[in-house]
């Protein structure tokens, strides 16, 4: 075969790998039992108990459905096992994001701003399809507990 | 682009280039050990100066760095020595003969520059466990038993007087260099280097190192440190300010893993890659200049291949370079060679490359098993239903320091009923919960990502006076076990065990002042805590509720205990490290059972370390050395062996394959 011909061939398939399609988004609060995430029209904003049971998590991704490969930000509050808001100082926080399937996480790291109650995280990038998980990291003394939603990504 | 004529010539080339390679292997095969020789500018004077060395012990035959305007490097494999004692530190003396610590031996041994064996100092002497070794106008040996370093005048060794003592000093003294009256002595549970000068005494990196392993003396008065915890090589002062560093962690060239050991030698830095197999050479401002030694892939290779090197020493004229692996008992010792850095053998490059180790914990709770993975620091969940090896569900946790990773996991706790995993990593001072969202009746499957972190406890934010216990060093939480709600963690540093409730409090802290060197625990079916203890060679028994000592068992029978199991009947199942074997103590106190023996055979060991009995009731026991775990039944039959398919071979098919995994 000649050698302009493996270049087409080259130049086809990397063009199939390219491509930003915005797909939508399912989220879903981690349980023992199931990591599948629910429908993209989750009502908003999505909930989960901590894992431990210790807290609440409620999260508002903007955009909602997340996007791939787009930066987006999340706003997040703290509640107690009674639904209301924890006053947590924002240095005993931290938000991350993982593909649990891949080892890894995002390329970018998120900054936290608190704000009219809500605590403000951007940017963040899911660059790749497949499913996230979101933590939320509440730190009281010598304790660290998770929150966490996961989301699949198109 | 090239034309079709191009191409040929250059596929002609390459072939013609791999026959003629393959030619001269076969008709001059390399010298043994080298790590290549392909690219030798003059091979005869390079091979008759080796002659030389080897025949006459002239090591000025050999030139160094630089001179008469050769490049050389420090690399040809010289020589072995072989059936060490787990051989842990070294140091050359001025004349060319090398001091090595045997910490499984508890002795320290001097070898003449032909490698043969000229003295040693025995363990009845003064110190328990040596762990690090210096020569300057005296010997000084570094007994972390102790908390202390003795200075020896070697001809009466005897009378060492102690140098340093600690437990405010130091935590735990491992790694030693003398030079010009500066003794500098390498901390690794406390994370830090202390420097004494005279009658000055310097702290060096506090709240910089995180477990620093090597250290050694530069001619300037610089210090240098090996940090393994944040694969890192940091440089001091003689004033002991920190003046820069490099390393990032890492397998490709120039990158590191877990540096272990280091020698500095006329601008050269030396490091012993422990955990990527090799040592890097650098130059003081961290660029690297080559590495020497490649992994030893099959069972006991050496000869210039290396196996978790751990300790480094260079000779004062540069012409020498040695390599303690521990886990293979040898130290090999390099030369100078022509060129300016090794070339790779182009062979080697397509070995397939051995699989991970296990270790140290494993822990069984109903079908499922959790081992422990430290070259890829997570967690391991296999299933064990089926009558043959384990399925591997999940991996979790990767090198890191935020929730869901870790510096070093080490300790591992698994309860199949809450299908929740406990992990301790005594480097960051932290023990983690973890959810497993795997349904245990499921049909097997893999299920990546099942992992939840539930929560992280930082024992190191932890008051001062744990459960009514002062502590003097921050913890370094190891070995975990579990009863009625409550966690009890091994912590390394402060030699106790700490029990904490539900609420993650400390409540409790068990055999403090009584324990020196604590490896795992386990529960007997009265209710007794045992303890095994590496430096006291025996088990200790203690009441959990009011701490007391409930007696000890192995003393004169265990050389270096290591993981602990108990089964239904009472019997406790202790692997020993150093004896490569496990022994079972009968619910009355005697040893009845010694299962397995030092090799690569159904029967074979090498540096066991955790146990663990399943559902089963079979005893699995990680043969960490071997890169593979062995199932024994409770009266020690072997039952399987798995794990990395070129050790497990010669345990499964002993008839088709030999001790060192070749078919036979």
């Amino acid at each position: 075969m000649k050698a302009s011909t493996w270049t087409w061939i080259l130049c086809l398939a990397l063009g199939a790998c390219g491509g930003e399609e915005t797909q939508p988004v399912a989220a879903d609060p981690p349980t023992a039992e199931s990591t599948d995430p629910k429908p993209a029209d989750e009502p908003l904003p999505l909930k989960a108990d901590a894992n431990g049971g210790g807290f609440r998590l409620e999260l508002i991704p903007s955009p909602h459905p997340i996007p791939l490969n787009r930066d987006f930000s999340l706003r997040f509050r703290l509640l107690d096992n009674e639904g209301q808001p924890l006053a947590e100082p924002l240095k005993h926080m931290a938000l991350d994001a993982d593909m649990p399937e891949h080892g890894h996480g995002m390329k970018i790291a998120p900054v936290l701003e608190e704000k009219d109650g809500w605590i403000h995280a951007s940017p963040l990038l899911f660059h790749m399809p497949g499913l996230w998980e979101i933590y939320v990291d509440r730190t009281q003394g010598h304790v660290t507990e998770r929150a966490q939603l996961s989301f699949k990504v198109y | 682009m090239p034309s079709k004529l191009e191409n040929r010539v250059a596929r002609i080339t390459l072939l013609l280039k791999l026959l003629l390679g393959a030619a001269r292997t076969l008709v001059n095969p390399r010298p043994e050990g080298t790590i290549g020789t392909v690219k030798q500018p003059r091979p005869q004077p390079t091979r008759l100066r080796l002659w030389l060395t080897l025949l006459l012990g002239i090591p000025l035959a050999i030139p160094a760095l630089g001179q008469d305007g050769e490049a050389t490097h420090l690399g040809a494999w010289l020589h072995t020595i072989s059936d060490l004692r787990g051989p842990v530190a070294l140091d050359y003396t001025e004349g060319g003969a090398l001091w090595v610590v045997e910490a499984d031996g508890n002795r320290i041994s001097l070898f003449g520059p032909s490698g043969k064996p000229s003295r040693q100092l025995e363990s009845s002497g003064p110190w328990l466990n040596p762990r690090g070794v210096a020569v300057d106008t005296r010997l000084y040996v570094s007994d972390p038993a102790y908390r202390r370093v003795l200075g020896i005048a070697v001809e009466a060794w005897h009378e060492a007087d102690t140098v340093v003592q600690g437990p405010s000093g130091l935590c735990e003294p491992g790694a030693l260099d003398a030079k010009d009256g500066r003794l500098v002595i390498a901390d690794p549970l406390g994370g830090r280097v202390v420097l004494f000068q005279g009658s000055k005494r310097l702290e060096l990196g506090v709240g910089l190192l995180g477990e620093p392993t090597g250290v050694c003396l530069d001619d300037e008065g610089g210090t240098w440190v090996s940090d393994a915890a944040r694969a890192r090589v940091e440089h001091f002062d003689p004033d002991g300010n920190h003046v820069g560093g490099f390393g990032d962690y890492g397998a490709f060239r120039g990158l590191l893993a877990a540096p272990s050991g280091i020698a500095w030698w006329n601008h050269r830095v030396f490091v012993a890659d422990r955990d990527n197999h090799r040592i890097s050479v650098h130059t003081e401002g961290g660029d690297l200049l080559y590495t020497v030694g490649l992994h030893a892939l099959r069972p006991r290779e050496g000869k210039g291949l290396l196996h978790y090197p751990s300790a480094i020493a260079v000779s004062a004229d540069g012409t020498r370079l040695a390599v303690a692996e521990p886990l293979d008992g040898r130290v090999q010792v390099f030369s100078r060679a022509m060129g300016a850095e090794p070339t790779v053998d182009p062979l080697r490059r397509v070995t397939p490359q051995a699989s991970a180790h296990y270790g140290p914990a494993i822990r069984a709770s109903g079908q499922w098993m959790l081992l422990v993975e430290p070259e890829t620091h997570s967690v391991l969940l296999h299933d064990t239903r089926r009558d043959e090896a384990p399925i591997e569900l999940t991996s979790f946790g990767r090198r890191g320091s935020a929730l869901g990773r870790w510096i070093q996991p080490e300790g591992i706790w698994l309860d199949l009923e809450q299908r929740t995993a406990w992990v301790s990593d005594p480097t960051a001072g932290i023990l983690d919960q973890v959810l497993l969202r795997i349904d245990p009746q499921a049909p097997l499957n893999q299920h990546l990502g099942a992992a939840a972190w539930v929560r992280r406890v930082n024992l190191r934010a932890l008051k001062r006076d744990l459960g009514g216990v002062s502590v003097f060093h921050d913890p370094r939480p190891t070995a975990i076990c579990r009863r009625e709600g409550k966690t009890y963690v091994i912590d390394r540093a402060n030699r106790c065990v700490l029990v904490i409730d539900e609420t993650q409090t400390c409540v409790k802290v068990l055999g403090a002042g009584v324990l020196l060197k604590p490896i795992d625990l386990c529960f007997d079916p009265k209710g007794i805590l045992w303890i095994s203890d590496a430096w006291q060679g025996r088990i200790l028994g203690f009441d959990p509720n009011s701490g007391k000592s409930r007696g000890s068992r192995g003393a004169g029978a265990l050389q270096s205990p290591d993981g602990i199991c108990c089964d239904q009947e009472g019997r406790i199942f202790v692997s020993d490290r150093a004896a490569n074997r496990v022994l079972r103590f009968s619910s009355l106190g005697a040893v009845d059972l010694s299962i397995g023996k030092e090799g690569l055979g159904p029967e074979g060991l090498l540096g066991p370390r955790g146990l663990s009995i399943g559902k089963d009731g079979n005893i699995s026991v990680v043969d960490h050395g071997n890169h593979r775990c062995m199932v024994f039944t409770t009266e020690g039959e072997f039952v399987r062996a798995f794990g990395s398919k070129l050790h497990v071979r010669p345990a499964m098919q002993p008839k088709i394959y030999d001790e060192w995994g070749n078919k036979r």
